[in-house]
């Protein structure tokens, strides 16, 4: 049988409450097992006791610690009436990002999945909830909500969490050749040595999992947060609109060019909205190897941004570097939001500052293939002239990408959350099997279904990566 | 050209002709083809370039092994003869991993080379509906729908059929290559064929070229074998062909041992200091190669950590002194072979009797195909074997039975017979070939199959006899013989479940005697052989009501019995993996229409044209999104189709 599937029904970002939804037969049993009834009506005490269209008000805990994660309403919808047709629960919360995802893991970890791309909307045309004429904005919602899972995971598989994830799957790989070696080239030599020593290697990725999976369980990966990147030449005043930013002195200002050597992060919310500031390095060429080290840092942050805040500043003379600046910035793809930004505006007259606006856009205009500037405004870090702007829309766009989905980029994470969780209780199993002595077909196909679980992460075809993994670890063949 | 009139005005030729079908080439996949197509009914034509080589062995003289041995198994409970004929020119016979669990054994067998293309010439010379007949066929005709109807043979003969099986194995444009010498020739200095894969890429059909190679043959006089490490041959494997099983057949006993060696530290250096005159490394070669069976040199060089690596030596025949030396296989020039061979232990003497070679060939890109092996270039046309860039006999024979039965069932208007995944290890392989692609020699290996504990080489018969029947492949007498062991293994399995054993001294010290541990309480007969030390035969004593009952019958009882739990979690897996099967595609399908699918996964399937959600799902470049996107279409279309009907 399915699990019922959950995801965040509500847009991401911060707001007053959230609704989690949750889908499929089994799920008043999953909340039954998280939530704690303190008022309903006549002998109702859990929610499988619930009529549909009641709503009860109670605690919401995590069984394995006892802790109570926040206080919910839940609303009960019993088959077919319900948007999915199918046995439904709906918790409303309060609206914080850790909540959500906390409500999401507790529910995950007591017999829920994370839901694919688009299911609620799909499950409800398929239950024929949704009119046939419809169909096609159906599709639409799945492939928006995949293409922004997509781009989240992207986005995350060119971070640490993918490279500790292939890390992992890899020693899984490993082991799982020497299985295969073992059943398939029953005389190899090099298989039968590194047999002997498969449980351990089995041992220490499991380990490595286990420390990958309290990691997102802290929230350490799990801090999904827009990346607004400020770039610039140097001293055009990225540190400062930073500090403006973020409301305290994070970064060194000094008037000094090229004082900000490495990236620089801010965690802080913009309009209430979670985002991550990254102030880089002022980007010119240099011959001092630690600051090239940060200009392709920069580069780097640059390609990764959600949204790009690009600083002139209105008395900016080096020529070149602009020049080398609009190449970069505007050739971005139109998906990463850019903001043309005129710093220092306190300390010149409007005419100034428009000048150096239409001189930036028509050399922008002049060059082909580039894009204009989403947004063009000027600003004062010192007296805090037209940050209200970019806030706004930074807000604007945060709300533009989530507007499309349902779940945005929480349900990537989440689902990365839940199939590691089950990859890592398999793999326990694969070995408990081989410390058993059970003759090893049995738990390579244990280690197989755990593979196929992180493969829904990685996007590997377990046999094909397999196949690939046999050969260039072993020598075989006749 | 590829119609009859331009041929008319163009070659001289005659009319040689009508049959229902044409197997091109008699290897392994050809003569499984035809003889599926003539059991079927269908007047068959099997064109050869050889007559006296016929089911040729030119590389391994062996069937079976790990993967290929359900292979073959798998051919025989569908109504093919490969296992039949390996069973009977078996020189030598293994269970490989045997001292494993059952659910991975293995079998393979050494064969006698000549006995066995022999026996299969004179098998398929009986047969009524075919002719066989020694030919070259350079030419495929078709009509205005690109529907085939017609070969030519290089000497003129015209044929007009319905349909064309291709096995064209490593033949087309063939050219050896020995160092700097290269010989425009098919394996063994065999002829090869020459003008055929240009009339099929004038059909359209994508080609690709492959390269494979085969080690040398040494003449056992002059070798020494009581250097080497003996390999002894297992008398009591069960045979390949279950039709064999059914009439008591044992494997000889007398068998005849094969050996293994190491290579020496004189074969690294005779190959390192010659690498220079390898055509791999000069560029000669320009085929793909395999990285399973990799040639002597390519493993001392993808491998230079390796200091040795294993050799294989192992006879050709009863009456051939020919000796093969497996995992020896090289295309270094001539005078480098003498040297390679003679630093080997035991070999330092050796005549060469044959020297290795790599050879490069033509075949088709199949993801050009269908899972039925029709090609979508062209009608009627079907491809098996080394031509789909498949390699090993047992590869080959598995496509030719179902290229055969396809093409048969196309002639006689029937639906396609199309195994999944979880059904055959036949079904991975086309499935992955057709599906995937492949840019090397597509070996079967078991880390293939997802489901490998359900697809073993014991159940073959459970998995596929009622599909064999259901096509017209089985014999009333195979079929009573099916049934009957199908119902004595749920006799069994049902008696050792309900059969109850009260603690006993009796049964305590049987447990003792096998290392398990005493039960206070008692146990069932099947609870007592799941525990991994305890195998049927060792109850024999404590167990009363125990009939007597065939090898294969315990067998298969154990194995269901032991893998109880796992093969419930397969079971689970393949109803999964079968839901999306179930969900079929229509090749009318306009995929550039449908709104939400990603552009590539647009272009993919609108050129595969995959036969089911679940094929679909397997093309690189489809993503999860693009499955659920299908699944709304085709529920949307479903109910337009109702709402028509109602309305």
């Amino acid at each position: 049988m399915d699990k019922p599937y959950c995801a965040c029904a509500t847009p991401p970002g911060v707001s007053g409450i959230a609704v989690i939804r949750m889908s499929g037969e089994g799920s008043a049993a999953v909340a039954d097992k998280v939530f704690h009834i303190r008022r309903a009506n006549g002998d109702v005490r859990t929610v499988s006791d619930m009529p549909g269209y009641t709503v009860a008000y109670g605690i919401l805990f995590d069984p394995s610690s006892e802790k109570t994660v926040d206080e919910v309403m839940v609303t009960r919808f019993c088959a077919p009436h319900s948007y999915t047709g199918e046995e439904s629960v709906e918790i409303s919360c309060h609206g914080g990002l850790t909540v959500r995802q906390e409500i999401l893991r507790v529910l995950l970890e007591n017999g829920a999945r994370m839901a694919e791309p688009g299911e609620f909307t799909k499950k409800a045309f398929l239950a024929g909830k949704i009119d046939l004429s419809q169909a096609e904005a159906v599709m639409d919602v799945i492939a928006a909500d995949s293409e922004l899972a997509l781009r989240a995971a992207q986005s995350q598989l060119s971070g640490s969490l993918s490279g500790k994830i292939r890390q992992a799957c890899d020693q899984l790989y490993e082991a799982m050749a020497v299985f295969e070696m073992w059943i398939d080239e029953p005389d190899d030599e090099d298989a039968k040595i590194a047999l002997t020593k498969n449980t351990e290697k089995l041992i220490l990725a499991r380990e490595r999992m286990a420390a990958l999976l309290d990691s997102y369980r802290q929230g350490r990966i799990l801090s999904e947060r827009m990346k607004i990147v400020i770039c610039g030449i140097p001293n055009s005043g990225k540190s400062s609109l930073l500090n403006c930013l973020s409301g305290y002195d994070r970064a060194i200002v000094t008037d000094v060019p090229g004082t900000t050597r490495d990236t620089l992060e801010v965690q802080t919310t913009m309009g209430g909205i979670p985002v991550k500031i990254i102030d880089t390095a002022g980007i010119r060429k240099t011959d001092d190897v630690v600051e090239a080290i940060g200009v392709d840092r920069a580069s780097g942050a640059i390609l990764e941004a959600d949204i790009v805040l690009w600083l002139v500043s209105w008395e900016e003379q080096d020529r070149t570097s602009e020049e080398t600046m609009i190449d970069q910035v505007m050739s971005l793809p139109s998906d990463t939001k850019i903001g043309l930004l005129i710093s220092k505006s306190d300390t010149a007259d409007e005419k100034e500052i428009n000048d150096k606006k239409e001189s930036i856009l028509s050399k922008i205009r002049e060059r082909e293939g580039l894009r204009e500037p989403d947004l063009v405004a000027s600003i004062s870090s010192r007296n805090g002239d037209g940050i209200e702007k970019v806030e706004e829309y930074v807000k604007k766009t945060y709300e533009s990408l989530g507007s499309s989905t349902s779940q945005g980029v929480l349900l990537t994470n989440q689902r990365h959350f839940e199939r590691l969780r089950s990859a890592l209780s398999k793999l326990d199993q694969c070995i408990d099997s081989c410390k058993m002595g059970e003759s090893l077909e049995a738990p390579s196909l244990i280690l197989r279904t755990a593979l196929e679980d992180l493969g829904e992460i990685t996007g590997d075809s377990v046999s094909d990566t397999l196949v690939d993994m046999i050969f260039s670890r072993f020598c075989v063949g006749k | 050209m590829g119609n009859w009139e331009q041929m008319k005005e163009n070659a001289s030729w005659y009319d040689a002709g009508t049959f229902d079908v044409a197997v091109v080439g008699a290897g392994h996949a050809g003569c499984e083809a035809a003889f599926a197509c003539a059991h079927l009914g269908l007047s068959t034509l099997l064109l050869t370039l050889h007559l006296d080589q016929l089911a040729n062995l030119p590389c391994n003289p062996s069937i079976g092994g790990t993967a290929k041995g359900q292979l073959v198994r798998e051919i025989d409970a569908l109504g093919g003869i490969m296992g039949e004929m390996a069973d009977l020119s078996a020189i030598q016979t293994r269970m490989l991993n045997r001292s494993k669990g059952p659910a991975v054994f293995s079998p393979r067998a050494q064969m006698d080379r000549a006995s066995y293309s022999r026996r299969m010439k004179s098998r398929i010379e009986k047969e009524e509906n075919i002719s066989l007949v020694q030919g070259e066929v350079v030419e495929l005709f078709w009509n205005s729908e690109k529907k085939i109807d017609g070969i030519r043979t290089r000497s003129g003969a015209c044929y007009h059929v319905k349909a064309v099986v291709i096995c064209s194995g490593t033949y087309m444009e063939a050219r050896t290559i020995r160092g700097e010498v290269i010989v425009e020739s098919g394996p063994d200095g065999l002829s090869r064929s020459v003008g055929l894969s240009r009339s099929m890429e004038e059909a359209g059909i994508p080609m690709q070229r492959f390269k494979t190679g085969t080690p040398v043959r040494v003449n056992a006089r002059t070798v020494d074998t009581s250097v080497m490490e003996i390999q002894p041959g297992e008398p009591d494997m069960p045979p390949f062909s279950y039709g064999n099983e059914m009439n008591g057949f044992t494997p000889r006993p007398d068998q005849i041992p094969c050996y293994s060696i190491w290579t020496t530290e004189e074969t690294r250096k005779v190959i390192t200091e010659n690498m220079d005159r390898s055509p791999l490394y000069s560029g000669v070669i320009e085929g793909t190669g395999p990285r399973y069976c990799p040639s002597i040199e390519d493993k001392f060089m993808r491998f230079p950590d390796k200091s040795r690596h294993q050799i294989f030596v192992e006879p050709m025949g009863e009456e051939t002194q020919e000796l093969y030396l497996q995992g020896f296989s090289t295309s270094l020039p001539e005078d480098v072979q003498v040297q390679m061979v003679h630093s080997l232990p035991g070999l330092d003497k050796a005549h060469i009797q044959r020297a290795a070679y790599a050879i490069e060939y033509d075949c088709i890109d199949p993801t050009s195909a269908k899972l039925s092996l029709e090609s979508t270039c062209l009608e009627g046309l079907f491809t098996a074997g080394q031509i789909n860039g498949s390699s090993g006999y047992e590869e080959a024979a598995a496509q030719g039975l179902m290229a055969g039965i396809n093409a048969a069932q196309k002639i006689l208007g029937k639906d396609p017979l199309i195994l999944d995944r979880s059904q055959a290890y036949i079904g991975v392989l086309i499935d992955d070939l057709v599906t995937k692609g492949t840019k090397e020699p597509y070996r079967m290996m078991t880390s293939r199959a997802e489901y490998r504990i359900f697809l073993r080489q014991d159940n073959a018969d459970m998995r596929l006899t009622e599909i064999g029947r259901r096509i017209g492949l089985i014999s009333e007498e195979r079929y009573s013989a099916f049934q009957a062991k199908r119902t004595a293994i749920e006799e069994e399995k049902a008696r050792l479940r309900t059969t109850f054993l009260p603690p006993s001294e009796k049964l305590h010290e049987v447990l003792r005697k096998c290392g398990s541990t005493v039960t206070q309480s008692g146990a069932s007969l099947a609870e007592l052989i799941r525990r991994p030390e305890i195998h049927y035969a060792d109850l024999k004593e404590v167990d009363e009501g125990r009939k007597e009952l065939a090898a294969a019958v315990i067998f298969a009882v154990e194995v269901d019995i032991k893998y109880e739990g796992y093969l419930a979690l397969e079971e689970e897996r393949i109803r999964k993996f079968a839901a999306l099967e179930s969900k079929k595609l229509s090749p009318d399908i306009p995929y550039d229409q449908i709104t939400g699918l990603r552009l590539e996964a647009r272009s993919k399937l609108a050129q595969r044209k995959p036969s089911s959600l679940g094929q679909a799902s397997r093309i690189s470049g489809v993503s999860p999104a693009d499955i659920a996107v299908l699944l709304v279409y085709l529920e949307s279309k479903q109910r337009e189709g109702k709402e028509e009907t109602n309305g």
